[in-house]
């Protein structure tokens, strides 16, 4: 019987992680290039920003989900705060908006910190209790003093609006988070991440502090969102509960999540910008009937896709597994 | 390739750009205004309300030829997008009107956080944008430079219409209460203000919490602390019950201020216990404004009839808004013969105080915040529904004091 050898074993490791990493640097440097050009060329801002945003709580929603595997119904609840955070810092007390922003990352981990019980339930119980939770978020800033975070009119930062800088703040803020998600995916905390995920007593008997990475994994995703909720209440100037902390957040982060596929880097990379542009096209043909069309390509998406686009092509091709971010 | 050739490959994008950038240069064709429906969501039923007002309103202006620009008519154009309620497709909306639709000037989407979220694409692209439905004050303090409310009244201004009818009446001394949340926390916040200013007597400032059903003890103290009139602020369906536990307590004050009270639904619920309350309310078949420029009530709804047989819904107010928005863009446009953002602002302010339309009198400063268009004030007598105040629109006396309830039929 032929034992593989350890270091033609090691070799090929070597030429997959080659081919991993270029293949990342190719991804990352398409996506750098394409959104750095959009100021110049006159498109449209907004939806690039959007789409930035989206494809950002997609792949933090990712950590969460696809190598923690908690599903955090309440994922918006990061986003409002983080929203709020920023919004109060700058108009409130007088702080420039990119010292604010970090804030709003920090108020993301405290917040994570203070759901970490929650960690103990699994599967329904643990979506549920995420989803009150960020009810209760949205609840407890209704009811601050008015003068703090505006009532239900909510906060306006006014003249600091600044559409180009805030828009390539949210590029810098995705390409960190693409950053530290490629890292994750081959790091030990990625590997414990998933294999607690998997079997968590197996895990534990491997040695793996379970709480711990749970923990990591949970702050790495409460982050990004928080972050993301600050630079788009700077995009548009506003920020109210209603909107802070609308469950649609969380849906279409879900959606788009899913739609690429779970677990690997380039899947809600994959998810949002194919779901956007679909949701962009369809708007732009079909004025009344979009959000109808829209839903139905959703399910027909998830039906015949179950595993997300990349999930499914990883599945047909499975030795692409190691090469594939 | 040439080296010609090879710049002029790079430079072909940043050209396309700069052209698609530059103003529409077509003097002669419609004018193109830009707005957004909420085809769902949140604002939907008040966006669509809202949009059937702006289409009576273009499609006045076309049946008289347009609006005229340097000696000629330009027919006025809506170019509508659907912004699904949704605070994270306003910008983008905006942003496809002004580029893409090369839109002259925009009406605001439903609401004050999607407003200020479009605010922010058009202040940048500097156009013109008339609000229709927007109250924040916020938005009329962050400095933008081209914002102007046509039609309506700044939120802290929503709540004063009542306190000036009470204080006509004859009112020294007046309770308030509201329910805690924001929206009649800053309304009451604003009565309260202007009670003082006027010289009366707060005896009461108290709020409830969500879900109170029994004001019982929130009565009795508005009555010890001697008011004359009471101005609770709540929703709807407290308001009901607070008008029903006044009469059931029999607590009798010479005038009591509810918000809702001449909504149809209201009406039907409370039955004889809204009997007297005092209410406001923008559209009603009696507020009948001397209208100055575009049609008047009764023309307004006739034309709504007409346009939007199958409408779901009747006219409501914010119909006449967005009507009444759209008639004060008539006039700003001619006044300023031009569709330049500053000139349109100038012009705004020089109409200030000079136009009358269905929603009332037009009234600005410098931040765009519209000063008038108040709410009328209604209240249920016997013989029905009829406006108090102001005098310009009044079609009767207000009683007051009102009879005791063990004196009423």
């Amino acid at each position: 019987m032929n034992r593989p050898n350890p270091s033609s074993r090691s070799a090929d490791r070597e030429r997959a992680d080659r081919i991993y990493y270029t293949l990342a640097a190719l991804l990352g440097g398409a996506v750098i290039l394409y959104f750095a050009v959009v100021p110049f060329v006159g498109a449209n801002l907004a939806f690039h920003f959007y789409l930035m945003l989206w494809i950002t709580m997609a792949s933090g929603f990712n950590v969460s989900s696809g190598f923690s595997g908690y599903m955090p119904f309440g994922y918006v609840a990061f986003y409002g705060v983080g929203a709020f955070t920023t919004a109060i810092l700058v108009k409130k007390l007088g702080f420039p908006v990119l010292l604010a922003l970090p804030f709003s990352g920090l108020a993301g981990l405290v917040l994570a910190l203070l759901f970490a019980p929650t960690l103990r339930l699994s599967g329904i119980y643990f979506a549920i209790v995420s989803l009150a939770l960020a009810y209760i978020c949205r609840l407890v800033i209704t009811n601050m003093p008015e003068e703090m975070t505006g009532g239900s009119f909510g906060i306006q930062l006014g003249s600091q609006a600044e559409p180009v800088l805030s828009f390539y703040v949210m590029m810098a803020t995705m390409m960190l988070a693409l950053g530290t998600i490629l890292w994750l995916s081959r790091s030990r905390l990625g590997k414990a991440l998933r294999a607690v995920r998997d079997d968590a007593e197996a895990a534990d008997m491997m040695g793996v502090n379970i709480t711990r990475v749970r923990l990591y994994g949970w702050l790495i995703a409460a982050f990004f969102p928080a972050v993301c909720g600050g630079v788009e209440a700077w995009y548009t100037n506003i920020v109210d509960t209603e909107t802070a902390f609308n469950t649609l957040i969380t849906a279409k982060t879900v959606i788009y999540a899913i739609a690429g596929g779970l677990g690997t880097v380039s899947g809600p990379i994959v998810g949002a910008l194919v779901m956007v542009w679909l949701d962009e096209l369809i708007w732009r043909q079909f004025p009344l009937l979009n959000l109808l069309i829209l839903g139905l390509a959703t399910v027909l998406l998830v039906l015949f896709l179950p595993r997300g686009i990349v999930g499914t092509l990883l599945r047909w091709r499975p030795a692409w597994r190691r090469y594939v971010p | 390739m040439k080296r010609r050739d090879f710049f002029l490959t790079l430079a072909a994008p940043v050209l396309a750009a700069g052209l698609a950038a530059a103003p529409a240069l077509a003097q002669d064709g419609p004018i193109r205004i830009g707005m957004t429906v909420s085809s769902t969501g949140t604002f939907a039923l008040a966006a669509q309300s809202g949009l059937r007002g702006a289409e009576i309103w273009v499609d006045d202006v076309n049946s008289r030829g347009g609006i005229e620009i340097g000696g000629k008519k330009r027919k006025v154009e809506l170019v509508k997008l659907d912004d699904r309620s949704d605070k994270t497709t306003v910008p983008k909306v905006y942003e496809t009107l002004i580029k893409e639709e090369k839109v002259d000037l925009l009406f605001g989407p439903f609401g004050s956080t999607l407003t200020a979220a479009a605010v922010n694409a058009t202040e940048t692209a500097g156009k013109f944008m008339v609000i229709w439905s927007a109250s924040a004050d916020s938005i009329y303090a962050q400095g933008y430079k081209y914002v102007v409310s046509a039609t309506q009244i700044a939120g802290s201004l929503l709540g004063q219409p009542g306190v000036r009818a009470l204080h006509s009446m004859g009112v020294k001394k007046i309770a308030f209460a509201y329910l805690d949340e924001p929206f009649p926390a800053a309304l009451t916040q604003g009565a309260v203000d202007l009670a003082k200013q006027l010289g009366m007597e707060v005896t009461m400032n108290e709020k409830f919490a969500k879900g109170t059903k029994d004001f019982n003890i929130l009565i009795q103290k508005a009555k010890a602390s001697g008011a004359e009139a009471f101005y609770p602020t709540a929703y709807e369906g407290d308001q009901m019950t607070i008008a029903r536990q006044l009469r059931e307590a029999n607590v009798n004050f010479n005038a009591v201020y509810l918000v809702y009270a001449s909504q149809p639904q209201f009406l039907q619920q409370a039955g004889k216990d809204a009997e007297y309350i005092l209410s406001q309310t923008l559209l009603h078949d009696k507020i009948n404004w001397k209208v100055t420029h575009g049609l008047n009530r009764a023309q307004m709804m006739e034309r709504y009839k007409k346009l939007h047989p199958n409408a779901q819904y009747t006219a409501d107010f914010q119909t006449a808004l967005a009507y009444g928005a759209g008639v004060v863009t008539e006039e700003i446009i001619k006044t300023a013969g031009s569709v330049d953002a500053a000139k349109l602002k100038e012009a705004a302010l020089k109409l200030s105080d000079k136009i009358t339309t269905v929603t009332g009198e037009y009234q600005i400063d410098q931040t765009g915040k519209q000063f008038k268009n108040a709410f009328s004030i209604m209240q249920n007598l016997p013989g029905g529904i009829e406006v108090v105040y102001p005098p310009q629109v009044a079609t009767a006396k207000p009683v007051y004091p009102v009879p005791a309830f063990d004196k009423r039929k």
